[in-house]
């Protein structure tokens, strides 16, 4: 963990002349799980987005593995799996159909989706088209097709919506072993602080714009958590670890 | 990834079942059109307007009207469906989370909504007019002499109107993309269909016309495709 998978520093982002971000500085080690704490508003999303390339900074760089997000966006996103905002499908497909479809624009197509779809609690999703899934279904769906392409880092926005409470310790527990067997490096925003105290090896607090603390999670309990992240949000920055 | 790669994924992606029932809807309309046109003269012999339809080249030529503003119209809410709902909202994320280029997935989105009804108008009429053809060669309706001159033009000026839909097709799909809205590229196309068919109806005698009419609606349609290229390459979601 010793090479900064995910990167930003100095990054601003105003909409309509409010400033989302201001001067956020994240780095993020290679097979890190990165928990985003934060207020509704605070900036997750947006973050996010800067890093996978679909936002334009006002000011700072965002990059991921080496490569500016915005100069190298193709780069990046072959190597990047995302699940931003509320997943959207080709709700006319299976969801079978969507993944492949998916490994197709990714150069893949070779490669079978059976796999990841057992790994996220879809075994047998039927020929039906996405369209009649329920949210946890979409959620679950969204997450094989982050996963799918094998990529090195994931960037995920509340990957944890809409699960039922087996299907997060699931989620949970497998971004812990990408990480672990992988290396796959997870950024995550959630406002679940049970599962994040459990499934990151550290978390950020955004707050006006930037990450005010951060502190690994090892023997944080979910109260823990909690307890830093309010205080957090009074107290505003401290060092490094917690 | 390559073009021909690109334009397979999106018709994967994409339902055009729907669209070739209608073309094909659109296709048999036009022959009863045609049979309807050229019966006006028997049915009505003493009104002189009717005398007008008497002829192959004023028959085709109205009737290729019509035509052109259906398949423009067609070609909108294509456009509107497929490239307008495309990057608006939502979509967009899942569009622009590929490492694919944006101008490349935009150029093949255009081909597929455009060329498919200006393919489409071109093959439904060709049919259809083949057909009529044929049942004038047995049984003439109209009075007017058909000849390989005749069947040669009306071939000629559905291509060049076929084109045009697709032509015009692009320039609503323009306009809806500068507004984030599928109504308006399905109005635009509208309009734009009554606009081109209002003027080329004044010039339907005169055959130029067809082409000039092309080359007319080729530069707007290029200024359309280069915003929508800079507002793909520039967009942010």
């Amino acid at each position: 963990m010793n090479q900064a998978a995910i990167s930003a520093k100095g990054l601003c982002r105003s909409f309509a002349g409010k400033e989302v971000l201001r001067d956020c500085t994240l780095s993020v080690p290679r097979g890190c799980v990165y928990g985003l704490l934060g207020r509704n508003g605070a900036g997750k999303t947006t973050l996010l987005k800067l890093l996978a390339g679909l936002l334009r900074p006002t000011a700072g760089t965002a990059g991921v593995l080496g490569l500016d997000s915005i100069r190298d966006r193709e780069a990046v996103l072959r190597r990047v799996g995302c699940l931003i905002e509320t997943p959207v499908f080709y709700e006319h497909l299976s969801a079978e159909e969507n993944l492949r479809l998916h490994l197709a624009c990714m150069g893949m197509e070779e490669r079978d989706p059976g796999p990841e779809l057992a790994l996220v609690g879809l075994p047998a999703p039927g020929e039906g088209p996405v369209s009649a899934f329920s949210l946890g279904m979409r959620q679950r769906l969204a997450v094989a097709r982050a996963i799918l392409h094998r990529p090195e880092v994931l960037l995920l926005d509340e990957p944890m919506n809409g699960l039922d409470p087996v299907g997060m310790r699931e989620l949970g527990a497998q971004l812990r072993r990408l990480s672990e067997e992988r290396g796959v490096t997870v950024l995550l925003s959630s406002h679940l602080l049970s599962e994040l105290a459990r499934t990151a090896h550290r978390v950020g607090v955004l707050e006006g714009g930037r990450i005010v603390r951060e502190t690994d999670t090892a023997g944080l309990s979910a109260g823990g958590l909690e307890e830093y992240f309010l205080s957090a949000l009074k107290g505003g920055i401290s060092d490094g670890n917690g | 990834m390559g073009m021909g790669k690109l334009i397979a994924l999106e018709l994967r992606r994409i339902r055009l079942r729907p669209y070739h029932l209608a073309a094909g809807a659109c296709g048999a309309a036009m022959l009863a059109f045609l049979y309807l046109m050229a019966a006006i003269p028997r049915m009505d012999p003493a009104d002189g307007g009717a005398a007008l339809l008497a002829s192959y080249d004023f028959l085709l030529g109205l009737t290729q009207l019509v035509f052109l503003a259906v398949f423009t119209v067609f070609a909108g809410v294509m456009s509107a469906r497929f490239v307008v709902e495309g990057y608006s909202g939502t979509q967009a994320l899942l569009l622009f989370s590929y490492p694919v280029s944006r101008r490349k997935v935009l150029l093949v989105k255009l081909a597929v909504a455009l060329l498919y009804p200006a393919a489409a108008m071109f093959l439904w009429g060709t049919a259809a007019q083949g057909v009529f053809f044929l049942t004038e060669a047995l049984l003439p309706l109209c009075p007017d002499t058909l000849t390989a001159g005749t069947v040669l033009w009306s071939l000629c000026s559905l291509l060049c109107r076929s084109l045009l839909a697709g032509l015009l097709g692009l320039m609503a799909a323009g306009l809806g993309l500068w507004r984030r809205s599928i109504p308006t590229a399905i109005i635009s196309a509208l309009l734009l269909s009554c606009l081109a068919c209002q003027g080329l109806s004044a010039l339907l005698p005169f055959r130029p016309a067809m082409g000039l009419a092309l080359i007319a609606g080729a530069v707007p349609a290029a200024w359309a495709l280069r915003y929508m290229i800079r507002q793909v390459d520039e967009m942010e979601v």
